[in-house]
């Protein structure tokens, strides 16, 4: 069952080949039998067999929504009524959220299950998985290796097909980098594409949600049903969002992609680079034109992010002071004491460092103005990329520069480590929205993925050339071999 | 420009974050982002606005009405402290007997 795409469930679903209990049976067998890859903070199989059993119910009825009986999981930075949203952190251990995020709602209105919450960065903030009060999550295919992050629960699960989708946030490429260390399918949308209201908040203006799948046309399924004008959330946007699955198998001729190709040249490792021309001269026996470009303003680009990120880091995280809810220190005399102590046993080191960023940016006056020359730059790197986008549709980058690191490589090559953003963050600091797929393989035998930058809203075209390169390459239909690993 | 150990520790007291041992790791982390913030002092602003996103000309801006939204007992159920009606912290004012 595990091995066939969600489309595939949900004809077998309503087929009678098998039952939703029968699905999500299966799936919560192999979550145990994968215990050891650290991807779910919470399960409630209960919960889930309770949900299935109605899904068999209602699917036998017209009225079973598109993804009735699917199981799925959600990153556990979403608030969800029923299990604890702790975002990885010991300052969220047993937060019970008291209402679902948005897109929780749309995806159990469609049917989907949820069986858990998956593991990751704490608060979304890093980019190996390492970073969790609840311990690191292991890379399938191979669990020396880290599964990227933050989304590093949901991608190492979906990678293990111990789940058939599950969630992301995408603040600087926490959806897109997981994807790529482990082979699998991802957007980061348009900025207002999808709510947030229920996201928790790391860096407001950079954040949005997206999932992980194995193939691009359930990738288009599932975001086509998060996708959406939301009135709790001023910032989304009020459209109405076209339909991605009719654009899926139209013609890439003569759409232009361009090829930053002096980006390939420093801090990318060689196995990168080839599978990004390898994909290039895929695209181009497909019709498309490669079109080499420069993009003068990449060296601003990881500067600009933390800068930005940073500061709106330490204003979100200002609200986790031990009072309202969460962590609460036990050994306070005074208020602030109260507030200190909570948060300095309650946020990791990595939040810490994050918080400290932004407030030193937002305050001191050897950088006065940072936040606001930042700011600026900016916008200079939007202008950049929209006007790159006039002269092509989109631009084809790596997603990082390597594959998956080593456990506990990024503290002992923290350059590596450093650089593993600087692709993904353009397509958050300019709001646009970008797609991550597999394309090949690295000297260790880890997948390694290519994205597609494209123009505000042009997600329909991400879904049609992404989905172009599937149809013509197998490099979505690599799975991880996996022992028994309780 | 440079950082001292005074301005991290100030830094972090703004946050409401006790450094303990990691004092040595965070001064390095602002002696990095200050070098990001130099970086990005050098390019040439002149005439850009800072960033919006495209869609904030037309933010959908709920109505001012006037609503009743008492939600104590949720709220009350996820403090860690909260009895008779009040979040429950350390005593702030001391009655001196002056």
């Amino acid at each position: 069952m595990h091995k066939l795409s969600i489309i595939q469930q949900i004809a077998a679903l309503r087929s009678k080949e098998f039952s939703s209990l029968e699905l999500v049976n299966h799936y919560l067998n192999r979550i145990e039998q994968q215990k050891g890859l650290n991807a779910f903070i919470n399960l409630d199989p209960e919960y889930a067999l309770n949900m299935a059993k109605k899904a068999d119910e209602l699917l036998t009825t017209a009225n079973a929504p598109t993804l009735c009986g699917i199981p799925m999981a959600h990153k556990d930075m979403f608030c969800t009524e029923h299990l604890p949203t702790t975002c990885g952190s010991k300052i969220l251990q047993n937060f019970q959220a008291p209402y679902n995020a948005t897109i929780v709602e749309r995806l159990q209105a469609s049917g989907a299950i949820m069986l858990g919450k998956t593991n990751l960065d704490e608060f979304g903030m890093g980019s190996s998985g390492e970073n969790s009060y609840f311990g690191p999550t292991l890379n399938p295919w191979n669990k020396d290796h880290v599964p990227g992050g933050s989304s590093s629960g949901s991608a190492a699960a979906v990678a293990a097909q111990i789940i058939p989708f599950a969630t992301t946030t995408d603040t600087g490429g926490s959806g897109r980098q997981p994807a790529s260390f482990c082979g699998l399918n991802s957007m980061k949308p348009t900025y207002g594409l999808i709510s947030r209201h229920g996201q928790v908040a790391y860096a407001s203006s950079f954040d949005q949600a997206g999932a992980l799948t194995t193939n691009i046309p359930d990738l288009a399924l599932i975001m086509q049903i998060m996708a959406g004008f939301d009135k709790m959330d001023s910032t989304t946007i009020n459209k109405t969002v076209p339909n991605f699955s009719e654009h899926l198998d139209k013609s890439i001729k003569s759409i232009k992609i361009g090829l930053p190709i002096s980006l390939l040249e420093e801090n990318v490792d060689i196995s990168v680079k080839n599978v990004v021309l390898d994909a290039a001269e895929t695209f181009k026996q497909l019709g498309a034109e490669i079109i080499e470009i420069d993009i003068n303003l990449v060296g601003t680009w990881l500067s600009c992010y933390q800068i930005t990120a940073c500061a709106e880091a330490s204003a979100n995280l200002a609200r986790y002071d031990g009072v309202r809810f969460g962590f609460q220190s036990d050994s306070a005399a005074t208020i602030e004491e109260l507030i200190t102590k909570s948060r300095t046993e309650g946020f990791g080191r990595e939040v810490k460092k994050r918080i400290l960023t932004g407030t030193f940016v937002l305050s001191n006056n050897q950088s006065e103005h940072a936040y606001q020359q930042a700011q600026k730059v900016r916008q200079l790197i939007t202008n950049e990329l929209k006007q790159k986008l006039q002269e092509v549709q989109v631009i084809l980058l790596p997603t990082a520069p390597s594959e998956a690191f080593k456990l506990g490589e990024s503290k002992t090559n923290s350059k590596k480590y450093q650089h593993g953003d600087m692709f993904t963050v353009c397509a958050n600091l300019a709001g646009l929205p970008a797609i991550a797929f597999p394309a090949g393989f690295g000297n260790n035998n880890l997948p390694i993925g290519v994205q597609l930058l494209g123009n505000y809203l042009s997600e329909p075209q991400l879904f049609q050339i992404a989905n172009a390169y599937q149809k013509n390459t197998n490099w979505h239909t690599k799975f991880p071999r996996l022992g028994e690993n309780k | 420009m440079s950082i001292d150990l005074e301005t991290v520790q100030a830094t972090a007291k703004l946050a409401y974050i006790d450094l303990n041992d990691d004092i040595e790791i965070m001064h390095n982390k602002l002696l990095s982002i200050l070098k990001a913030v130099e970086m990005l002092q050098k390019v040439d602003t002149t005439g850009t606005s800072p960033f919006k996103h495209e869609n904030f000309a037309n933010l959908n801006i709920r109505e001012d009405i006037v609503s009743c939204n008492n939600i104590q007992e949720k709220l009350a159920k996820l403090a860690p402290k909260f009895n008779d009606d009040a979040y429950q912290i350390p005593i702030v004012l001391t009655n001196t007997g002056k």
